[in-house]
């Protein structure tokens, strides 16, 4: 019981960081395309 | 009339010549391509190197790397013209050294902005071979010997440390 | 009044340098195994046998002829931790200069010191054509320096826990994540295997859906995910990153060098529950502004200089670039020399931001650290409040790291004099480089990359580079690391052994 319960915490951790890189990643997506259109 | 003929049948024997062994005249190394990348954008190079690496083949087009002891630089080419490859360069293996004819890309918008080439023929001027590595002698001898004086020296110290127990510190 | 240090402080340090010495030893079986079993590269197997046997003989005789029980200071314990990374570059350097794909010992060491610090510039020459035993132990190094030489150490071969504390403490991991620093050392370890095998494992596929060889894909899987999270930069072929023309392998590659550049204090929150602290977080905060900001300046740059043409290219080129110098990896997807001919003064003063600047704390990453950043911004903040307000007034100002706590000026102090020790690293880099003819936004860029343990190079780090260059980017990478402390303790060590009295 104890082994599922800290196997789907860290699965859900990881899924936190992974989000937090999704978060990263938009910025960084969102900031090219708009960077095309100034200039 | 006759003179005429002649004039152009040595033209064209001279053009002949000419073409065939200028085929691939001009072989740009990796630092020139590099150094004047934006010169060489969008134009017809010719590439001479080494395939090292991988062959990724990827639908019907594959990805390979020729370097020409300086860098590495992508080639991306029909899956056609990768048939005769023999060798791809790793530690055990000299690669078939390559000429590479077709378009010079500083930033290929096809494939999100790497520095590539986009054969258009692919010439083996080398065939690549196995390099044969025997095993050193002299790493064996070395490498079991050295193994013996650590294992013997481990049993020292655990001998001298066991006996001198209280009065060795 | 210096005092000189006794024989028992030297027997002290020699005796944990002996044990940390053996454990860099017994690391080496691991390539030699691999090499003779999966390889099957019995000549390159039989180097790290022989360096193995020279490292261990070495670590057995100090840690004999050292033996002592007592408990290691803080003092010495940096010393040991200076020490040990000098010792396990010059050891590690062994069977690589074996491999007959260095110049010299000192392009060896060079090598060795870039992994173990995570930074990742390299000197190794025909990559192409190393051994894959060879080529393991260049992204096993930031595996085991990314973690930590001196928790190997703690882990197995160290009793002790205050003496262990210590150690851990001069390797510049300032934060406890639970009591019991063997706790701590195996949690690092425990999340550094579990995301190894999960890396391993997607990167392994994506390398195969791309047409890499199942052998060749895992083999490159283990490789890049060791030198991305581990945010060093070492790749196993000579094109870097670009070499996998992969849009799909670059953003797994993001993914891995932004985790591995999370303090392993918040993994160590996120993994037992405290989801929430990956938005409260001052490092994850500054990080993401951080990136905004860097991200704004050199994508300005480059579409000043018209070098890409669109999204996705300034995506895959720009904007990977910027991660990976953020995350102080050094993964490039452009050649070396395309930073100084094609990316400009401004777009290279945004990736020099982001090198200077760095990861989090106590993670792999190197540079500044976003904790400090993030401090430094807090007391800014506050101290302009105080200037603002009432001179009566009071003027608090609040963090949170895992708890939430108040600016105080001794952190604030420690914080600034690091951070300067930082700049004064990069400054002594351009300097030697500057001097030695190099121009000066290459020399700035090369040393913040050094010192910043991120590995971009402009074109500078090659083997033709004169030796004092090479001596001066290893002590950087060294002291960059180890965020100055030890090495300042092991300066003054040898200050006190000649000058005390």
């Amino acid at each position: 019981m104890k082994k599922i319960a800290i196997f789907y915490t860290v699965t859900l951790g990881i899924f936190w960081e992974v989000a937090y890189v999704v978060v990263i990643i938009g910025v960084g997506w969102l900031f090219a395309l708009a960077i095309q259109f100034i200039r | 009339m006759k003179v005429k003929s002649a004039f152009f049948f040595v033209l064209l024997c001279l053009a002949l010549i000419i073409s065939s062994s200028s085929c691939f005249a001009q072989v740009s190394t990796s630092s020139d391509l590099l150094n004047n990348a934006k010169q060489y954008d969008g134009k017809t190079v010719n590439y001479k190197g080494e395939i090292i690496g991988d062959v990724m083949i990827r639908g019907d087009h594959a990805w390979l790397h020729v370097n020409d002891g300086s860098i590495a630089i992508g080639i991306w080419a029909p899956k056609t013209m990768i048939q005769d490859i023999g060798y791809v360069g790793d530690y055990h293996k000299k690669g078939d050294t390559v000429e590479v004819s077709g378009t010079f890309h500083r930033s290929c918008s096809e494939h999100g902005g790497d520095l590539d080439i986009h054969a258009s023929e692919i010439k083996k001027i080398t065939s690549g071979s196995s390099v044969i590595q025997p095993i050193s002698r002299k790493k064996v001898y070395i490498g079991t010997f050295s193994l013996i004086l650590v294992l013997l020296f481990y049993a020292l110290k655990k001998f001298f440390q066991s006996r001198g127990d209280t009065s060795r510190i | 009044m210096i005092l000189k240090p006794q024989v028992s402080e030297i027997k002290n340090i020699g005796y944990y340098l002996g044990r940390i010495i053996l454990g860099i030893g017994f690391t080496m079986f691991l390539p030699f195994i691999a090499g003779l079993i999966l390889f099957s590269e019995p000549n390159p197997a039989l180097d790290f046998l022989i360096s193995a046997n020279i490292a261990i003989f070495i670590g057995l005789a100090l840690s004999w002829l050292c033996k002592t029980d007592r408990d290691l200071h803080i003092g010495p314990a940096m010393v040991v931790i200076a020490l040990s990374w000098l010792a396990a570059m010059a050891l590690s350097a062994i069977p690589l200069l074996l491999s007959g794909h260095y110049k010299s010992f000192l392009d060896a060491c060079f090598e060795t010191m870039s992994g173990f610090t995570t930074t990742g510039l390299t000197l190794v020459q025909d990559l192409d054509h190393l051994s894959r035993t060879h080529n393991l132990w260049r992204h096993l190094g930031p595996f085991i320096g990314g973690q930590g030489i001196a928790i190997i150490a703690i882990l197995f071969l160290v009793r002790g826990t205050s003496g262990s504390f210590n150690l851990y403490l001069g390797e510049a991991r300032d934060e406890k994540l639970v009591p019991n620093v063997m706790h701590t050392a195996r949690f690092i370890w425990a999340i550094s295997i579990a995301y190894l095998i999960l890396g391993t494992i997607v990167l392994g596929l994506v390398g195969m859906s791309i047409g890499l060889k199942p052998q060749s894909a895992f083999f490159h899987a283990a490789c890049i995910f060791m030198a991305g999270f581990d945010t060093a930069g070492f790749a196993p072929q000579s094109p870097n990153i670009l070499y996998y023309h992969s849009l799909m392998f670059e953003i797994v590659t993001i993914f891995f060098m932004v985790i591995g550049s999370f303090n392993f204090n918040l993994h160590y929150q996120i993994w037992t529950g405290n989801f929430k602290e990956i938005w409260k977080n001052i490092e994850t905060r500054t990080l993401l502004l951080v990136i905004m900001i860097v991200t704004l300046i050199t994508m300005a740059g480059l579409r000043q200089r018209g070098v890409y043409s669109d999204g996705m290219i300034l995506f895959r080129k720009g904007f990977f670039q910027i991660i990976s110098g953020q995350t102080t990896t050094g993964y490039m997807t452009i050649y070396a020399q395309q930073f100084i001919k094609e990316w400009g003064d401004l777009a290279l003063t945004g990736i020099i931001i982001a090198m200077a600047l760095g990861g989090c704390a106590c993670s792999t990453a190197g540079g500044i650290k976003m904790l400090r950043v993030g401090i430094i911004y807090k007391a800014f903040r506050q101290d302009i409040k105080s200037v603002l307000l009432s001179p009566t007034a009071i003027v608090v100002q609040k963090f949170h790291h895992i708890k939430t706590m108040f600016i105080e000026d001794k952190q604030v102090r420690a914080v600034l004099i690091v951070t300067l020790g930082y700049f004064f690293l990069y400054g002594l880099g351009t300097l030697v480089g500057v001097g030695l003819g190099y121009p000066f936004l290459n020399a700035l860029f090369e040393s913040t990359s050094a010192a910043g343990n991120v590995g971009f190079s402009c074109g500078i780090t090659d083997a033709s580079m004169p030796a004092i260059l090479k001596v001066t980017y290893i002590i950087e990478m060294w002291a960059g690391r180890l965020e100055l402390m030890s090495v300042f303790a092991l300066f003054g060590f040898f200050v006190a052994f000649v000058k005390g009295r």
